[in-house]
């Protein structure tokens, strides 16, 4: 038996549009765990499949509510692993982000999004710039650009960075 | 059309100009009113890419791959499956009902030959609850409807088993007015289930009942 063609069909889109972000999401939630991260992906889009009339955009923001529900459906695994003493190695509850901390890690996503949208050369300047703190003059070392380049690509790479963002409905 | 010191302003708001530059375009600033918009309008931006790490600025967001929506297409249909089975199962227990009658207040609806999954209503002063309990492969599936508990209340479903083993099924707060769903899993094997008590986190007992 195979599940009938449209509920096929909406469970793939709500896939499409919400997995990678949740998966995203859980792996904070996990400390990086594969596994537990992707279960909680499943079980969090089973329950928008099963209640389809919580995706109402009217009801507020999709995501932010599937970003609670995957919190909720970790916090529940979390709380059933420790109930089985046998289990070890489990990190404490607290470890768990707390739940006003969504919409940042709603952004986090989005950033990572955006970044991986731009080119190859607004990335790399990106990264030696800001994310490894190195001046122009070692920026243009390392890229093997000139310096000047540097300047002007640093300007460009940020002005698509926001423009991507702004695609993602992340206004400032 | 686009100066020096204006290119310069991206280098300039991440940090990257030596001192000398950094008080060129701090100069330049103070004159150009084009490029204290354009920093006003880029000024966001380190405080976003701060929320990622540098590998997520390399590597951007982890992927997804065909396997997970394989399985996710696979459990809708098992899920879809069992409840097909679980509307047989209603069907008999149903029937069953008008021979089983309600005890003190709390109705049982249980099919004798039901043999992996049954439903259960109860009721407490304003709290109700129907539950639908279903045997699952790592235990029991609880699906909750629930109704008449006070809002903002932080509430949790207890599952205790036929040794008396409790376990959290599920967490909540009760947000809503009227009537919630909720979705708890227990390790409790289906035909060990015993007891369901829903409780406040402060341990106030709203509800209990006999499954």
């Amino acid at each position: 038996m195979v599940v009938s063609g449209a509920e096929d069909t909406a469970l793939r889109v709500l896939y499409e549009q919400h997995a990678a972000p949740l998966l995203s999401y859980a792996l904070r939630l996990t400390g990086g765990d594969r596994g537990r991260s992707e279960d909680i992906v499943q079980e969090t889009l089973l329950r928008a499949w099963r209640h389809p009339q919580a995706l109402d955009p009217q009801r507020g923001p999709v995501r932010s509510w599937l970003f609670t529900v995957a919190r909720n459906v970790a916090v529940d695994a979390h709380r059933a692993r420790r109930a089985r003493p046998t289990e070890v190695g489990d990190e404490p509850l607290a470890l768990i982000p707390a739940a006003d901390d969504i919409e940042n890690a709603l952004d986090s996503w989005l950033v990572a999004d955006a970044m991986a949208a731009l080119s190859n050369d607004h990335r790399a300047v990106l990264v030696e710039t800001y994310y490894l703190g190195r001046s122009v003059a070692e920026a243009a070392a390392v890229l093997g650009i000139p310096a000047g380049t540097v300047k002007s690509r640093t300007f460009y790479a940020l002005r698509a960075l926001k423009l991507a963002l702004e695609e993602r409905g992340v206004t400032s | 059309m686009t100066s020096a010191e204006h290119v310069a302003l991206g280098a300039y708001l991440l940090g990257a100009l030596d001192p000398r530059e950094r008080a060129e375009v701090e100069t330049h600033l103070s004159s150009c009113r084009r490029c204290r918009d354009e920093l006003a309008d880029l000024a966001p931006l380190p405080g976003l890419m701060s929320r990622i790490t540098v590998d997520e600025a390399i590597s951007g967001p982890p992927p997804v791959d065909d396997a997970m929506l394989e399985r996710l297409l696979t459990a809708a249909t098992r899920e879809r499956r069992t409840a097909v089975v679980r509307r047989r199962m209603l069907a008999v227990a149903a029937a069953f009902v008008l021979v089983g009658g309600s005890v003190g207040g709390v109705a049982v609806y249980r099919s004798a030959t039901a043999q992996t999954s049954h439903s259960v209503d109860a009721a407490a002063g304003t709290v109700r609850m129907h539950v639908e309990m279903t045997a699952a492969s790592n235990g029991t599936a609880l699906t909750l409807q629930l109704s008449g508990v006070p809002s903002e209340e932080h509430c949790q479903l207890i599952a205790i088993s036929d040794t008396g083993a409790r376990e959290v099924a599920g967490s909540w707060e009760a947000s809503y007015t009227g009537t919630a769903v909720i979705h708890g899993t227990t390790a409790i094997p289906y035909q060990h289930l015993r007891k369901l008590v829903i409780e406040t986190y402060d341990g106030v007992d709203l509800l209990t009942t006999n499954v």
